[in-house]
C-alpha cells in the first residue's frame, strides 16, 4: 500500500488507520474502567469487626480501640470514627470509637445483628466513617 | 461528494459510533452508587435475626429464645400485641430515623397487626411470607420518604 504524490492513502489504508484508533480506544477504555473499579476496591471499608461484637452488661464489647488504630495504619487513614446503637428498648447499648477530622471520608452504613449475654439477639445500626 | 469524502465521512460516523459504544460500556462497568435511602427489604431480613426471651410476652414461658416472628404469631393468637408492637416499632423506627416513616403489617391465620406511621411517598417496599413454628407469618414493610 502507497500513498500518492499527495499523501492522500487509500479505501484500505483509511481503514486500517479507523480500526487502529478503535482499538487503541477501546484498550484505554477497558484499562481507564479497570482502574477505576480497582480504586473502588481499595476505598471499600471493613465491617469484619461487626462479627466479633457482642452486648454485655449493657455495653457494647468484641472492639476496641486499638482497633481503630490498626485499621488507620493498615488502610492509611488519618482517622476513623465508629458508632454502633442498638435498636429498640431492650438491651440498649451505644459504642463510639475512633475521632473524627476535617478530611475528606468515605463512610459505609448498615444493620447488624448482636448476640447478647441474656440470651437475646438485638438488632444494632453501625456507622463507620474513614478519613483520608 | 467524490470517494475519497464518501471515506472520510465513513470514517467519521465508525469513529464517533466506536466512541459512543466505548463510552456505554466504560459508564456501566464503573459502579455508581445510587441514591441513599432504607431498603425495606434488608430491614425486614435483619428484623428476622432478633431473638428475644419468650419471657417478655408469657412469664413463666421458661425464658426460651424465641425469633421476633414467633413471638407475633403468639401474641396475634394471645390478643395481647402490645408488645411486639412497642418493641418492633421501636427499632424500626431507630433504623429509619425520624426522617422516614413506615407501615408495618404482620398477618397471621387472618388477623392483621399494623403499626408505623406512613407520611410522604413510598421509596421501597417488602413482602416476606416466613414459616414459623406455629406457620406462615406474612410480613409487609413499606418505607416513606
Amino acid at each position: 500500500m502507497r500513498m500518492d504524490k499527495r499523501a492522500e492513502g487509500s479505501f484500505a489504508e483509511t481503514m486500517m488507520a479507523m480500526m487502529v484508533v478503535t482499538v487503541a480506544l477501546t484498550v484505554f477504555m477497558s484499562v481507564f474502567a479497570y482502574s477505576l473499579n480497582i480504586d473502588k476496591e481499595e476505598q471499600r471499608i471493613s465491617t469484619d469487626f461487626l462479627d466479633s461484637l457482642r452486648v454485655e452488661g449493657g455495653e457494647i464489647t468484641g472492639i476496641d480501640e486499638s482497633y481503630v488504630q490498626e485499621e488507620c495504619v493498615r488502610k492509611g487513614y488519618t482517622s476513623m470514627v465508629i458508632r454502633i446503637e442498638t435498636a429498640g428498648d431492650i438491651n440498649r447499648a451505644s459504642l463510639s470509637l475512633g475521632e473524627s477530622s476535617d478530611s475528606d471520608f468515605t463512610f459505609v452504613r448498615g444493620t447488624t445483628s448482636i448476640p447478647c449475654d441474656d440470651g437475646n439477639t438485638v438488632l444494632a445500626s453501625y456507622e463507620v466513617v474513614a478519613f483520608a | 461528494m467524490n470517494g475519497k469524502g464518501m471515506v472520510a465521512t465513513l470514517d467519521a460516523v465508525i469513529f464517533v459510533t466506536v466512541l459512543a459504544v466505548a463510552s456505554m460500556m466504560l459508564f456501566t462497568a464503573v459502579p455508581h452508587d445510587g441514591p441513599e435511602g432504607p431498603d425495606a427489604s434488608g430491614i425486614c431480613d435483619s428484623v428476622s435475626r432478633i431473638t428475644l426471651s419468650s419471657e417478655l410476652i408469657a412469664e413463666g414461658s421458661g425464658d426460651r429464645p424465641m425469633n421476633v416472628w414467633d413471638m407475633c404469631a403468639v401474641s396475634i393468637v394471645s390478643g395481647d400485641t402490645g408488645f411486639v408492637e412497642d418493641y418492633l416499632g421501636g427499632v424500626i423506627g431507630d433504623i429509619l430515623t425520624d426522617r422516614y416513616g413506615y407501615v408495618m403489617k404482620v398477618e397471621y391465620r387472618g388477623t392483621v397487626l399494623e403499626f408505623g406511621e406512613g407520611r410522604g411517598n413510598p421509596v421501597s417496599e417488602c413482602m416476606r411470607d416466613i414459616d414459623t413454628v406455629g406457620g406462615i407469618v406474612s410480613v409487609s414493610l413499606t418505607v416513606y420518604g
